[in-house]
């Protein structure tokens, strides 16, 4: 008895020694940040040229950090940063890309100032609410440059950089699509809560529904119907029920970030309009049976703008506000437009699924209006008027106008600032469901 | 209207299926406040399950088989090492909310499989949660099971001399609870809502607690709090189809958990007990030690 519990004895001895050895060296190993893996070749193949040279890198090494809000894999928001940040890694040898996953906001400063210590050289909040945590410690690194995604404010400092695509770009295309798609002239809307951000993006929308409405001469009423969150998947799919069971919509879209909506349409044998990225062609989570069109952000344009910066060591641009005009040249030479239509690994109208019944001069429509918005020869919110509909949201000192009232009239550029911190109202046409 | 209606008894459904495992659980005198987290498990693993295997049966299993071993863990907790239920069920729904965010990861995004089939639109589960709902309260009002179940809720040391084994009955509750609630995480993530993304059962473990207070422990009562609930719940989700232009939305949303607060002050008074002769199981959330 004895003798057997020496041998225990030996037996655990020798196996904690094994373990503390495993530590020992697993210590001994340089700490290495969160590294991003190589990235899969693009999809994307809207300009290949056969051999285009790789663009030369500059000498100096530096760091591009991001702090996800979420975790990354499987969601459309943060797996589109974290596929530009390694874009940019890829084509840049001399660009490392670190990130956190899953940052809050008491977690934004700590995580930054790590990724600090591990040499970020940029730092990027991807969401809203890191705005100002980041902005509290810019002049305690002044060799960093930090930037984050706009809400609605739009403090900035010579190295707080503050940013966000023109999506509304791509969502008046898809809202041409989906006008036409409409067979009982109901589009619904899944919708966050109202924002700045979320009213513009509605806008967006509901304008290439109105211009695509009006070149087919249909009566289409769009209702939204707000969640209260970003993220809610029991709620959004129950608002997405109800948008076509008591509102007969037939075509739906969100502006809400859980996979429930998109469900729906599938089980209702719906069509769906996509947001922030190619759900079925990067993540097959449907089929173009049911999504008819998609759009996709390139968040590398953006980031792209602030690495160039610190590679030449100038200033960055404080406020970048990028559409389909601006590009990024990827490593393997596809040049690629801030947002675009894309669905199924295809862009441009080729987006449009095969199945969805567009009439010809919708395409030709959303073939012309892309290519001006291309060569930046056109723009949604510069082209027609903003008519309020008496709805939306009150800003300090900036109420909702009234119902009716003409805010911008057709042809006039509305200002950056305007549309990213004053935009608070929606269009005539949208019908709120409270 | 009609859909309103069955939206409504859907989400009733996943409310009594969860909660009727809680009370029976609380019956035998063991608190579970993990019920989330044994939800969230049971809806991803079960999720998982039939996604890999196009199998909505093994999903279901699965589902089942790991609310059994989480309930088994709290009882391992709660009755072998007598520590503080409300501790030990905090610390299930924190590890749920956890690994369940960790191992499903990989899989966001819709199930991908037929769906299961409706009766005008209403689930077969609806039914089993009815049939569950007679079934508990036979149990536990009209069978010797019961009288046992309830005995150890509420004197474990007199039941204990009378003959009863009172850990091994908890341990069977607690298992059936954890059974209970992993079944309904899996008819939330394989019928109600089949597309995975992380923390997707929003609080409904929670809400099924609730109802077990508001039950007075009696699963009739369980029922009716379930489909009030879920009533409410749709109309402060919907209320332009019956009030327009009343309130925001934001005052809405209040309603159903508002209602719910003021029915539990409600029954907690003197009067309502006294009138109604329910009580709180005497032992409930007790570590027992045998004497």
């Amino acid at each position: 008895m004895r003798h057997y519990r020496f041998t225990r004895l030996m037996v655990v001895l020798v196996v904690m020694i094994l373990a503390a050895l495993a530590l020992t060296l697993a210590a001994c190993q340089q700490p290495a940040p969160t590294q991003a893996p190589e990235q899969e070749p693009t999809k994307a193949m809207e300009q290949k040229p056969a051999e285009q040279p790789q663009e030369e890198a500059p000498a100096e090494e530096i760091t591009l950090a991001i702090e996800h809000f979420s975790i990354i894999e499987g969601t459309t928001w943060s797996g589109a940063h974290d596929r530009a940040g390694k874009r940019i890694a890829e084509k840049y040898p001399n660009v490392k890309y670190i990130y956190r996953e899953e940052v809050g906001p008491d977690s934004t400063v700590p995580f930054a100032e790590e990724l600090i210590s591990e040499g970020a050289d940029i730092v990027v909040g991807n969401a809203e609410f890191m705005g100002l945590p980041l902005l509290d410690i810019t002049d305690k690194y002044p060799d960093v440059i930090f930037g984050s995604v706009i809400a609605s404010d739009l403090t900035t400092k010579p190295n707080f950089v503050r940013f966000f695509p023109r999506q509304y770009q791509a969502l008046y295309l898809e809202g041409l699509v989906a006008a036409a798609l409409t067979k009982t002239g109901n589009i619904g809307v899944v919708s966050a809560f109202p924002s700045v951000q979320v009213i513009r993006r509605q806008a967006g929308f509901t304008l290439g529904v109105l211009d695509g409405a009006e070149l087919l001469n249909k009566d289409v009423n769009i209702y939204v119907k707000y969640v209260g969150d970003w993220y809610n998947p029991t709620e959004e799919r129950e608002i997405a029920k109800t948008l076509i069971d008591q509102y007969n919509v037939d075509v739906l879209t969100q502006q809400s970030d859980s996979g429930s909506p998109l469900d729906v349409a599938t089980e209702a044998g719906i069509w769906f309009v996509g947001k922030d990225m190619d759900i079925v062609g990067e993540y097959g989570w449907s089929s173009t049976d049911t999504v008819a069109i998609s759009f996709d952000t390139r968040w590398e344009v953006l980031y792209d703008r602030m690495v160039q910066a610190k590679l030449e060591g100038n200033p960055p641009e404080t406020i970048l506000y990028l559409g389909m005009e601006s590009t990024f040249t990827l490593a393997d030479g596809t040049v690629e437009p801030t947002v675009d239509i894309m669905n199924d690994g295809k862009v441009g109208v080729d987006a449009i699924s095969p199945k969805a019944e567009v009439p010809q001069e919708i395409k030709d429509l959303v073939a012309q209006r892309r290519e001006q918005m291309m060569k930046g020869e056109w723009d949604p919110f510069t082209a027609h008027a903003f008519v309020s509909n008496g709805t939306g949201l009150d800003l300090e000192g900036n109420p909702v106008p009234e119902k009716g009232k003409e805010v911008k009239p057709a042809g006039e550029e509305p200002s950056v600032e305007w549309l990213l911190s004053q935009f608070n109202f929606d269009l005539e046409g949208v019908t709120i469901l409270e | 209207m009609i859909a309103f209606l069955i939206r409504s008894l859907e989400a009733a459904m996943i409310f009594t299926f969860a909660g009727l495992g809680e009370l029976v659980d609380q019956r035998s005198g063991i608190l579970n406040v993990g019920l989330e987290g044994i939800m969230l498990f049971g809806a991803t693993l079960g999720f998982i399950a039939a996604k890999t295997t196009g199998n909505y049966l093994i999903g279901f299993l699965v589902g089942i088989g790991i609310g059994a071993l989480l309930g088994l863990l709290h009882g391992f907790f709660s009755i072998t090492l007598g520590v503080d239920q409300v501790v030990s069920g905090m610390g299930i729904w924190i590890f749920g909310f956890g690994m369940t965010t960790y191992i499903g990861n990989p899989h966001t995004g819709p199930l991908g499989l037929e769906r299961l089939p409706t009766w005008f639109g209403i689930s077969p589960f609806f039914f089993l949660a009815l049939f569950m709902v007679v079934a508990v309260w036979f149990v536990l009002t009209k069978t010797g099971w019961g009288l046992n179940i309830r005995s150890v809720g509420e004197q474990p040391s007199v039941a204990e001399v009378s003959g009863l084994k009172v850990a091994r009955i908890r341990y069977l509750c607690v298992i059936f609870g954890g059974m209970m609630a992993g079944f309904a995480g899996a008819v939330y993530g394989l019928y109600y809502n089949p597309v995975w993304n992380y923390n997707f059962l929003m609080g409904w473990g929670f809400i099924s607690l609730a109802l077990v207070f508001f039950s007075m422990w009696n699963p009739y009562l369980l029922f009716g709090g379930a489909v009030l609930f879920g009533l409410l719940w749709q109309l402060s989700l919907n209320p332009q189809m019956f009030f327009p232009g009343l309130a925001s939305r934001y005052i809405w949303r209040m309603v159903p958990f508002a209602m719910t607060i003021l029915v539990l002050i409600f029954i907690s008074t003197n009067w309502f007990r006294s009138r109604w002769g329910a009580a709180t199981p005497e032992a409930l959330g007790k570590p027992y030690h045998k004497e």
